[in-house]
């Protein structure tokens, strides 16, 4: 009979332990992994983070009013900050959560301190569950002796004070390159933007400049033959390229209506296609002044629309 | 080059007062059409075809009939509709006065080789079998017929179609079209005095009065040919303008590499056909006789101004992607060209 009772509470305790062990494997919630850094040597302002991936099966979800508020703890100990992140992985939750506590116990020898444990909630409809991160044990250092160097020493508080830390030197390189790059790309935009509003003054050579530059070059090279054509040719170019496309000799009326500062010049310019149409299409070689006359041309040209682009 | 048979043959210089005389004659019956007229003596000096377009009643006909009655010659014209077949251009069939069936020259044979004009009317009516046939006679000036080939070497085709009808009509195929040497857009006048002339006066109630009251045979139908040859034979083309005729048509046909550009439209993709060597001819021959009605002894770029659309609007073909806006976008490019290409 004894025999009998001792085997069924055996086999009771037994079984007990037995759904205990697989109660915990089966818990909904779980610590994966925790870090919680070096349990010694902490002083006082240090700060200490906790991190902790908890997997919880779904469709439990964890209770946001179950997390601790940031705030002092004790009246040595303030949480910083909590952050919880989450993600969904396979059929459960994960939670990645990091705390930032703050110490500010002063001992005057190694003492033994501890975090305590955080109760967090899951819930699922009507269930409930629970899972409890850890308390956390772990020794805190003193700063300073607990008596000055030198026994007999008065003055207690100047005898702790250090040198002040002599200040760190940052390179500043690549702020001022930075800087710089801004400077460079700002000044490119503002300009652009000048452009794009036609607010910039016009720079460059007017064509007409240019094409005197060109005549004169034609004139001292004294090439033999077509040169007298290179030169209408090039003041051609010019009033092409004054007026953005091509400029004929019945056109020289719109010509002038759009640039009206060369309507001074309008005889010359009709004296001039007049020239050009001899010298390109009738085969009639013009006097010998005609390279000297398209200079001449091209200066007042360049001349009068200077005046225009100051106005 | 040959002269001309005929000794009484008027000197180049008269020719200029007759053409002068005939363009006169031709504005004053016809008002507020001075370009068209201009454009229609070029083809007529260029020995080319020529097909009128324009809205309803704007005078296209009469215009035709006025200009054949100024050259003279033989005129014959013929009505486009859809039962018309070519043998009915050739042939004329009746039942003679013996009662058995006969069969005469039709209106084209009518007048053997003095036939000047040929009036195609509202030829986008007739069916292509007809186009076909018309397409010999423009192109070789001859037909084939109670089995011998019958000449009209004075011959000069003018067709007029209206655009606004598309119902019962047959399209022009682009070998049609490229045979007339100009398609000109007949407008009705835009000046107020024109317009109202055109609505009180009496003179132009009657169309075939009015056609009537022009001088007729101004010209002599028959030394045109001789004429046209004299004109390009003696209107030069300089090397420069050679230059720029040849560059004129090539931006017509590669605009992109002209850098051209049109909004809405990839220029590199946008033409399928461009001016053949009959387009770009044509459009020499034009630039001499403008010369030469200008008197001027060589051609100037505004020469090939003057007739570029006209001669070259016809013969470009868009890409079908661009054809709902045909007529935009190709006076776009014809300006572009125009501005894009310099000269000298």
């Amino acid at each position: 009979m004894k025999m009998r009772l001792f085997f069924s509470v055996l086999a009771i305790w037994l079984l007990g332990s037995g759904s205990l062990v697989a109660n915990e494997a089966n818990a909904p919630a779980k610590i994966l992994q925790q870090d919680q850094g070096r349990s010694f040597g902490v002083m006082v302002g240090d700060k200490i983070h906790h991190r902790f991936l908890v997997a919880v099966d779904d469709p439990y979800t964890i209770i946001q009013s179950s997390l601790p508020q940031p705030g002092d703890l004790t009246y040595w100990l303030e949480l910083r900050d909590i952050s919880v992140t989450s993600r969904e992985a396979d059929d459960r939750t994960l939670y990645l959560i990091d705390l930032s506590y703050q110490t500010f116990y002063a001992p005057l020898d190694v003492r033994a301190l501890e975090i305590p444990a955080i109760p967090l909630d899951f819930s699922a409809g009507e269930q409930r569950t629970q899972l409890s991160l850890p308390k956390w044990e772990f020794t805190m250092s003193p700063i300073k002796e607990i008596t000055p160097r030198g026994v007999g020493h008065d003055n207690q508080v100047e005898a702790f004070m250090k040198p002040a830390i002599a200040p760190r030197q940052f390179s500043l390189n690549e702020l001022n390159q930075q800087t710089s790059l801004l400077a460079v790309a700002s000044i490119m935009i503002l300009l652009l933007l000048l452009w794009l509003q036609g607010m910039l003054p016009k720079l460059g050579l007017s064509p007409f400049t240019r094409a005197a530059r060109e005549i004169r070059r034609i004139k001292r090279s004294k090439a033999k033959g077509d040169d007298y054509l290179a030169s209408i040719q090039a003041v051609h170019k010019a009033i092409n390229k004054r007026a953005d496309g091509t400029v004929f000799a019945s056109q020289l009326e719109q010509f002038i209506e759009q640039f009206p500062q060369f309507a001074g010049l309008k005889p010359e310019l009709a004296r001039f296609f007049e020239l050009s149409r001899d010298a390109f299409f009738m085969d009639k070689r013009p006097g010998d002044s005609v390279i000297s006359d398209c200079l001449n041309l091209c200066r007042q040209l360049a001349a009068a629309d200077k005046v225009s682009a100051v106005k | 080059m040959n002269q001309p048979a005929n000794s009484q043959i008027p000197a180049m210089s008269d020719w200029h007062d007759l053409i002068a005389k005939m363009e006169q004659s031709i504005n004053q019956t016809i008002l507020g059409q001075e370009t068209i007229v201009r454009q229609m003596v070029i083809a007529t000096l260029s020995r080319g075809h020529i097909l009128l377009e324009g809205d309803v009643g704007v005078g296209k006909t009469t215009l035709l009939k006025t200009v054949a009655e100024t050259l003279g010659g033989n005129f014959e014209r013929i009505e486009g509709t859809i039962d018309l077949m070519p043998h009915d251009l050739v042939y004329y069939t009746y039942i003679a006065e013996n009662g058995k069936p006969g069969v005469s020259a039709g209106p084209v044979l009518k007048h053997g080789d003095a036939l000047s004009i040929f009036f195609f009317n509202e030829i986008n009516r007739a069916r292509p079998q007809v186009h076909s046939l018309l397409l010999r006679i423009m192109a070789e000036r001859s037909v084939h017929a109670f089995n011998e080939t019958h000449y009209f070497p004075h011959l000069q085709v003018f067709a007029d179609r209206n655009r606004i009808e598309k119902d019962e009509t047959f399209e022009l195929p682009a070998a049609a079209r490229d045979r007339f040497m100009m398609e000109l857009h007949v407008e009705q006048p835009k000046a107020e005095a024109q317009l109202k002339d055109l609505m009180f006066n009496t003179r132009f109630h009657d169309a075939d009065k009015l056609v009537d009251s022009a001088d007729k045979a101004v010209v002599p139908y028959d030394q045109l040919n001789d004429v046209a040859a004299l004109i390009q034979e003696q209107v030069k083309a300089s090397s420069t303008l050679q230059d720029y005729g040849f560059h004129l048509c090539r931006a017509l046909r590669e605009p992109a590499e002209y850098g051209i550009k049109i909004s809405d439209v990839e220029v590199d993709k946008m033409i399928k056909g461009g001016m053949g060597p009959r387009g770009i001819s044509y459009l020499a021959r034009g630039a001499r006789v403008n010369a030469w009605l200008n008197q001027r002894e060589a051609i100037i770029p505004e020469d090939f101004h003057v007739i570029l659309k006209q001669i070259a609007k016809h013969r470009i073909f868009l890409n079908p992607v661009y054809d709902y806006n045909r007529d935009e976008i190709i006076d776009t490019l014809i300006e572009a060209a125009l501005d894009n290409v310099a000269s000298p």
